[in-house]
């Protein structure tokens, strides 16, 4: 009997881990969100502090990295931190593209978070 | 994590099937149970190693899974025959009384070759000899010679009375195997009176054996799992 405990003591911890990186990737990427929506707000309002934005952003961004590449390591991973590396020089050319950018950051984040989440569609 | 833990628990219960699917002859020695998780392990645990983009986390999530999974499935086959039977399969009598059972060997899908192969193994040449062969759910092939037929023992020079059945499990974990009481020729006002002798109820009872000639062993309940 004790190794039945033991094998649902390491299955409720896998549950456990499961649900709390699963919380820790929803506040991670919603403040990414946030953050990418701030610099379109910025880049909308043209106020000047879209490079402040962006600070602020790539510090998401720092804590967004750290806490998903642990879970997962997929390819929408990859293009979002090509995606973030280029803001600064977007913002710097003004060019009409970084808009659409931060709007490609918000996209692919959310897709990275949708895969995690435990439902058929994702499982199978 | 979710999806991999999932994935793994999905996997395990489609590979297990699979392997229940190819029937008893694939096996071997193991049971399709500990060929599943010997199989998925032993790839689950050099990918991590291998491809350095899969977090280990992501490595370890399914190996845990399924050695928990097996450990379970061992303990749910303990505590229900349906499960065990599903799980691992039943054993098929294949030659009783020196006759083969030509449709066992169909459902099997044995050939003549797979059965001569598992006699001589045994230095049996010929079918008239085995009393009794059962395939067993590892898909070995255990095989009682008739007593004539078999090497002479201390016990046979005691007593020389010519054989019956080998010994069959007739109760186990406290419910009557009927099929086997039947093959022994006994019936359940038998079994009461051996119980009245012990002085026990059949579900008091782990494992009892029993042949042809009433000779029998009862091993009680000692109360664990």
């Amino acid at each position: 009997m004790r190794r039945l405990y033991i094998c649902l003591a390491i299955i409720s911890a896998v549950v456990v881990l499961s649900r709390l990186s699963l919380l820790s990737m929803k506040r991670s990427t919603e403040a990414l969100d946030a953050a990418a929506l701030a610099c379109i707000a910025s880049c909308d309002n043209d106020d000047g502090m879209i490079f402040d934005r962006i600070s602020e952003l790539m510090i998401c961004w720092e804590d967004y990295y750290k806490k998903v590449s642990v879970i997962t390591r997929s390819s929408s991973l990859e293009e979002l931190a090509v995606s973030v590396s280029r803001l600064n020089y977007l913002a710097a050319s003004n060019e009409g593209d970084l808009r659409s950018e931060l709007s490609a950051i918000i996209y692919r984040a959310d897709i990275i978070y949708e895969n995690q989440r435990p439902v058929l569609q994702s499982i199978l | 994590m979710f999806i991999v833990f999932f994935r793994a628990v999905i996997l395990c219960i489609i590979m297990i099937f699979c392997v229940r699917l190819t029937g008893k002859r694939q096996l071997g020695e193991f049971q399709p149970v500990d060929l599943v998780v010997t199989i998925m392990l032993s790839n689950l645990a050099t990918l991590p190693i291998e491809d350095i983009s899969i977090p280990v986390a992501m490595g370890l999530v399914p190996i845990l899974t399924i050695v928990c999974l097996d450990v379970f499935m061992s303990y749910i086959s303990m505590s229900s025959k349906t499960i065990r039977r599903l799980i691992s399969g039943s054993p098929k009598i294949l030659i009783s009384g020196g006759k083969l059972d030509q449709s066992v060997m169909r459902k099997l899908r044995l050939t003549v070759d797979d059965l001569f192969e598992a006699l001589r193994s045994r230095q049996i040449f010929d079918i008239s000899d085995v009393q009794l062969a059962i395939v067993e759910t590892t898909g070995q092939i255990s095989v009682y010679v008739k007593k004539d037929k078999a090497p002479l023992t201390l016990g046979d020079v005691k007593d020389t009375a010519a054989g019956g059945d080998p010994p069959l499990l007739v109760i186990d974990s406290g419910s009557v195997v009927k099929g086997s009481l039947e093959l022994i020729g006994c019936d359940k006002k038998w079994l009461d009176s051996i119980m009245k002798k012990e002085n026990c109820r059949i579900d008091d009872i782990y494992i009892m054996t029993a042949d042809s000639e009433k000779n029998y062993t009862v091993i009680k309940k000692d109360g664990h799992i």
